[in-house]
């Protein structure tokens, strides 16, 4: 065990791989939300073998999602106009394991943990019930979850990146407010 | 406009003990409601006597909507235990009304919609035929099993809501309703329910009993709307004998299931909101 840290202190000594995700997200939970993420991360290698390596992770992970009633098939545009929308903020952890003889794929999971900004605003009318209105609501809310990231990156410094990550529901809130389902695709660009 | 969000059956009720008494399952094939192909829809039935339970006496009823999913666990038997238990509720009967075989089909957008209510999708609504058979066919057939007092509350979330609001409005004499308290739990109002209302207030200032209406907050701004605007109508006529409550739980679709009844229960027996 002993030398197995001594080796990790070793490795960790190297020095810290920066990555930066940019990618376009689509979401789902109460409605569906489109949305576009930055997710940056700062590992540091921890075990390596001639074909592969592990970094362990720490990142931020900020997002924002609009979620027009347009994308929702049972609001009545005739009748309501308005949208939700969040912005999230997730300090995370994970490991990442990178393979090829260059490191050039890689595949992570992080688990993640922070708050959610979420709001909603609009007007509603029902002319022949005499309704037409509008409200608005804010909300700030915990929220924790896992994200699954994999990258592949022909360039040095520049590649493509897939996310998928989900809330664990139960733990702050149940609700879908805290956060949604989220995939998406972009490009991971190698900082340092 | 109904509220379609889609929301998680959240098992809810992990704080509350086991359901006491004793459930039983039944099958009741209507003779008003049809499916999508026409045929007679047979429903499940879950009844819960309480401990005790005496063929004698005379026992107020909640009828619980949806039990395919809001009875799953015995949720509203377990929310019943518990409020008896704390002296909250006398004993009491619980019916939930589940459809066969079980599912959130289609059959409960043809049973809790208006007919005069666009859908989006799927077959039309039909919940006129759906209140024929509750009224028609559900409550005798409950009242000639069990030994019932009369009083009787009719409880439902999401489309369902909007059925027990639609059923508030429509008794034909509402200073005798069929059921005297009525929980619509987070429905969208469409402006069928505000046309609904409207029927009511102008065949009646009275309407005895109680309505208690919830909402999940993080539906947003699109429900909101319509929802405090039916709240506002309801309060406005100051229906004579009609104790009102209206609460925005801070959670999700599925979140409501449980506080709605729980709530309203607590409301209609005197406890503060």
């Amino acid at each position: 065990m002993i030398p197995l840290l001594l080796a990790s202190v070793a490795l960790a000594a190297e020095g810290p791989r920066v990555q930066l995700d940019a990618v376009a997200t689509y979401s789902i939970g109460g409605q569906t939300a489109l949305g576009g993420e930055a997710l940056t991360t700062v590992g540091w290698k921890v075990w390596e073998t001639p074909r592969a390596q592990g970094d362990v992770d720490v990142g931020l992970w900020l997002g924002v999602q609009a979620e027009p009633w347009s994308l929702a098939p049972w609001i009545d545009p005739e009748q309501a106009r308005g949208m939700s929308g969040r912005v999230r903020l997730l300090p995370n952890v994970g490991h990442t394991i990178r393979f090829g003889e260059l490191r050039r794929f890689s595949f992570g999971v992080h688990l993640y943990g922070g708050a959610v900004a979420w709001w909603s605003q609009g007007q509603v009318t029902y002319p022949e019930a005499g309704v037409d209105g509008e409200a608005s609501d804010l909300a700030v809310v915990g929220d924790w979850g896992g994200l699954l990231r994999f990258t592949a990156q022909p360039h040095p410094v520049v590649g493509v990146s897939l996310v998928a990550g989900a809330p664990i529901f139960g733990a702050t809130s149940s609700s879908y407010v805290v956060g949604l389902f989220t995939v998406g695709a972009g490009l991971t660009f190698r900082v340092r | 406009m109904r509220w379609f969000g889609f929301g998680i059956a959240v098992s809810a009720c992990a704080d509350l003990p086991p359901e006491t008494g004793e459930t039983t399952r039944h099958e009741l094939v209507s003779e008003h409601t049809v499916d999508e192909a026409g045929d007679p829809v047979r429903y499940a039935l879950h009844v819960r006597t309480p401990p005790g339970y005496d063929a004698d006496g005379a026992y107020p009823v909640v009828f619980q909507l949806d039990a395919d999913f809001t009875y799953a666990g015995g949720l509203a038997a377990r929310i019943v235990s518990a409020l008896e238990d704390e002296g909250v509720l006398e004993p009491t009967i619980v019916v939930g009304v589940g459809h066969t075989p079980a599912g959130l089909g289609s059959q409960r957008q043809i049973d809790f919609v208006s007919p005069d209510a666009p859908v989006p999708w799927g077959p039309p609504g039909a919940s006129d035929r759906f209140l024929a058979f509750v009224r028609d066919q559900l409550v005798p057939w409950i009242d000639a099993g069990w030994a019932t007092s009369g009083e009787r509350t009719l409880s439902g979330h999401s489309l369902g809501g909007a059925f027990a609001f639609e059923a508030f409005t429509a008794d034909p004499d509402p200073t005798d309703p069929l059921f005297r308290w009525h929980v619509a739990g987070d429905f969208g109002p469409g402006a069928d329910l505000f046309a609904a209302e409207a029927s009511l207030a102008a065949r009646t200032s009275a309407r005895p009993g109680g309505l208690h209406l919830t909402r999940a907050r993080w539906n947003g701004a699109a429900q909101q709307v319509p929802w405090e605007a039916l709240v506002a109508r309801v309060e406005e006529r100051a229906y004579e004998g009609l104790a009102l409550g209206a609460v925005s739980l801070p959670t999700d679709h599925g979140g409501t299931v449980a506080p709605t009844l729980e709530g309203a229960l607590r409301f209609f027996a005197g406890e503060a909101e």
